[in-house]
């Protein structure tokens, strides 16, 4: 991480050693419009199902959370990179903030199916469900924490990964 | 308990890596609260953590392990309701009591087995 703190969107994606992200559009100066408008629909999925009981993804909020907990964005960054689904980033964003995951489910069937469900919370009453049709979010999750409690089987966490 | 056992964890030691371990205390202390050893600031919940600057934290089993670590410091009684964290380097020093229960030998386990599988895929310390 540079000493200068980014002060905005692109800033921290490179700073995090993401660029690519920016790079591989044509051009690089679509992205960040692409990218802020990904983020808006997940903004507006996060106030649909917790109000202002969440904190929002914004750029000014990414920013300021880049410089209290660099490695959750940068794991965040690199969902940003992978999905193209806000429900997706929601559920990265809230696992981060650490909410548990409960379950994981994918059905995959060669040239036919994909089906991810991830359902996050650790009591019933308030269970959080997001889902995916799109392979490319199976790579989402790469980027658990895997853990054994005792032999039991954990997902926790959401982490960069090497590139 | 401290000085107690110093259990040294050798793995990239950043702030991911203290976010795993707390992240795994959770599950064996669902009330646990954390304390930046290194600010004059009371123990939080996870979500209030900022880990821009943490490099030495004690997790407590409960805000009440907390505040009777306050009042009481190092007292027997206490013995299985704090373990403390160091990140230096590429070690991670877990110092737990001098004769730790089962349960916090399990969580340093779990800690322990957790990161040196994730070694290799998680980036565990963020570049300088």
């Amino acid at each position: 991480m540079n000493a200068d703190k980014p002060d905005s969107l692109e800033a921290v994606i490179r700073d995090a050693g993401e660029g690519w992200i920016v790079d591989w559009f044509e051009p690089p100066s679509a992205a960040v419009k692409y990218l802020q408008d990904l983020l808006g629909r997940a903004n507006e999925r996060i106030c649909e199902r917790f109000g202002s009981g969440e904190e929002p993804i914004t750029d000014a909020h990414i920013v300021r959370e880049y410089r209290r907990s660099p490695h959750k964005i940068h794991a965040f960054i690199q969902a940003l990179g992978a999905t193209r689904s806000p429900d997706m980033l929601v559920m990265v964003w809230r696992i981060l903030h650490g909410v548990q995951i409960s379950s994981v489910n994918l059905n995959y069937r060669f040239e036919n199916e994909f089906h991810l469900k991830v359902i996050l919370g650790s009591r019933e009453d308030s269970f959080e469900e997001y889902e995916s049709n799109d392979i490319d979010d199976a790579s989402l999750l790469r980027h658990f924490g895997i853990m054994k409690m005792s032999d039991r089987p954990i997902f926790d966490g959401f982490y960069a990964n090497y590139s | 308990m401290i000085g107690g056992r110093d259990i040294l964890i050798e793995i990239p030691a950043g702030a991911a890596a203290i976010d795993f371990a707390l992240r795994a205390i959770r599950f064996y202390w669902p009330l646990a609260v954390f304390e930046d050893a290194n600010a004059d600031a009371p123990a939080v919940e996870y979500a209030s953590l900022d880990f821009s600057k943490l490099f030495e934290v004690m997790a407590y089993k409960s805000q009440n392990a907390w505040q009777s670590w306050e009042k009481l410091g190092a007292d027997p009684s206490l013995d299985g309701t704090m373990i403390h964290l160091i990140a230096s380097g590429n070690n991670l020093t877990v110092v737990v009591d001098n004769q730790p229960s089962p349960e916090v030998l399990t969580i340093v386990e779990t800690i322990r087995t957790g990161l040196k599988k994730a070694a290799h895929r998680i980036r565990l310390k963020e570049a300088a």
